[in-house]
């Protein structure tokens, strides 16, 4: 069976920062990673180990060093017009800021509806149907698809971005920090959704945070992220075993769930 | 001699609607009492838009535009003090995202000096301080962070340094609003791991506003929940998580608890 997206030996290096000619700083290197249909890969690791760079080398929105990126086979750069359109509507994605990835002047309406025009065939009255089913689908009333984004609260503008990266019935989401900064009740209800959406659609989803807790509640596997390299991976379930020092620093650092109890 | 008690007694806070039509006032913050006790951590939670943030910004009288306070008062070893006199006195503060909370054009050093020259102390006697108080946050290895600029330092460097202009005003009481929700996990424990030295080290009382309950179960000795403004219940901590007895602490734990569990 062919992979969903496949990351084949990437690399990635940024020029260096400053006046003089600096180094280039190398944030991903030999990046090999496979994400079949419908399933659910954590990747986790500090900041700056280069999990966002990974990210959006996935989605095409930059262009590897070394490596390639292949969806369902075929290499990125290699798309023509077509495939790269297919492409767009099969991997979408959710990002951390939910206000800064919505544009304030649009309704939430319109915001829903911009993917349904550029990636599908569907006419007017059948995206404005859509719109409503979106906002249903992430527990929002559909009366405030004539909302302003400023008019909502994070959670709710989260939610959005959500219903947003869903429109086009992408195969993939990936979400980038996606509930870290909600709090704990939000975080497991738009755990719980997506893990719903995903018995329903087979949808597949790799969830991009640091924070062990929410990798092991969602994700079938956990890969480990740190200064640029994979360095350890692992089922979530029976038990998460992870042996890698920068794995178990990560494991080491969830919070305790009661006082007086270890993590 | 410091003072031992920081109580906030019975304060609300208020905004407005429709300006134009006299202004038909909405609280936020009702009738919220908050004791804070030297050599303690009060850990100030709820869910987003509960009001936590507001509460502390009422005690601190740091209110954002467009809110006021309309009842409260502010009682320091039961003395009633003015808020404005107890900023960077008795009480100071770390906000919650660090990058923002710097000037990007001045180094940590002048920021630190500027910290210094409000406590009095100038010259030798301020460097010598400064440099007890980078130590004591773990940023004392490196002699040149003083001329650091903040987008030269990450966001966990960042935190320690707004705890180390903290530290200078040597004030008895800190106040940590999410001091630790823009950082990763690990500089997170970091964080909390130094907050909780400084109260048993040196006595401080601390209150925390935080959403995430691990942080209460890692650092706080007494929990105070907030739901629509109202402080609806305040406990120890360890009693709070045993026997949760307002419906607000119970969904707040239930959701935090959830983040646990690893389904089927």
């Amino acid at each position: 069976m062919t992979a969903l997206l496949t990351a084949r030996g990437l690399g990635k290096a940024y020029p260096g920062a400053g006046w003089g000619r600096a180094a280039p700083r190398t944030v991903l290197t030999g990046i090999d990673l496979s994400l079949m249909d419908g399933e659910c890969v954590a990747l986790i690791g500090r900041s700056g180990s280069g999990k966002s760079t990974l990210s959006r080398l996935l989605l095409g929105l930059e262009a590897p060093d070394d490596g390639a990126v292949l969806f369902r086979g075929a290499p990125l750069a290699g798309l023509d017009r077509d495939g790269r359109k297919a492409f767009r509507a099969a991997v979408q994605m959710v990002l951390q800021d939910p206000l800064s990835a919505v544009n304030p002047r649009h309704a939430v309406g319109r915001i829903l509806a911009e993917p349904l025009r550029h990636l599908t065939d569907l006419a007017g009255p059948a995206r404005a149907a859509r719109v409503g089913e979106l906002l249903a689908m992430v527990g929002l009333d559909p009366a405030l698809a004539g909302r302003l984004p400023g008019q909502l609260s994070g959670g709710q503008v989260q939610r959005v971005g959500l219903a947003r990266a869903l429109a086009t019935r992408p195969a993939l989401v990936i979400l980038d920090e996606a509930v870290s900064n909600l709090d704990a009740p939000r975080q497991v209800d738009i755990l719980d959704r997506l893990a719903g959406l995903r018995r329903r659609h087979g949808t597949a989803f790799l969830l991009i945070t640091h924070d062990v807790r929410l990798a092991r509640r969602f994700a079938d596997r956990v890969v480990v992220l740190s200064e640029g390299r994979i360095v350890d991976e692992a089922p979530c379930r029976p038990g998460l075993a992870l042996s890698h020092p920068a794995a178990r620093e990560l494991i080491d650092a969830v919070l305790p769930a009661s006082p007086g109890v270890p993590g | 001699m410091s003072a031992r008690i920081l109580r906030a007694e019975g304060l609300a806070v208020e905004t407005w609607r429709d300006a134009r039509r006299g202004g038909e006032p909405v609280p936020l913050v009702r009738d919220a009492t908050l004791e804070l006790r030297a050599g303690e951590v009060l850990a100030l939670v709820g869910a987003s838009g509960s009001g936590k943030s507001l509460a502390c910004a009422a005690l601190l009288d740091v209110l954002p535009p467009g809110t006021r306070r309309r009842a409260g008062r502010i009682l320091l070893d039961g003395a009633p003090a003015e808020p404005a006199s107890l900023r960077g006195r008795a009480v100071a503060c770390v906000l919650q995202a660090p990058r923002t909370a710097f000037n990007p054009l001045r180094t940590i050093g002048d920021h630190a000096g500027e910290t210094l020259a409000a406590a009095g102390l100038r010259g030798r006697a301020g460097r010598a301080s400064m440099e007890r108080a980078l130590a004591a946050v773990g940023l004392g290895g490196d002699p040149h962070l003083p001329e650091l600029y903040p987008f030269q330092m990450s966001g966990g460097m960042l935190q320690r340094a707004m705890i180390a202009l903290a530290l200078l005003t040597r004030a008895p009481f800190l106040i940590a609003d999410e001091p630790t929700t823009d950082l990763d996990l690990v500089a997170q424990a970091g964080i909390l791991d130094l907050l909780a030295g400084l109260v048993r080290e040196r006595g401080m009382g601390l209150l925390i506003v935080t959403h995430d309950l691990g942080v209460v179960a890692r650092l706080a000795d007494r929990v105070a929940v907030m739901e629509e403004g109202r402080v609806v219940e305040t406990n120890d901590a360890a009693s709070l998580f045993a026997h949760p007895a307002h419906p607000a602490t119970r969904a707040l734990l239930a959701a935090h608890h959830a983040l646990y569990e690893v389904p089927r």
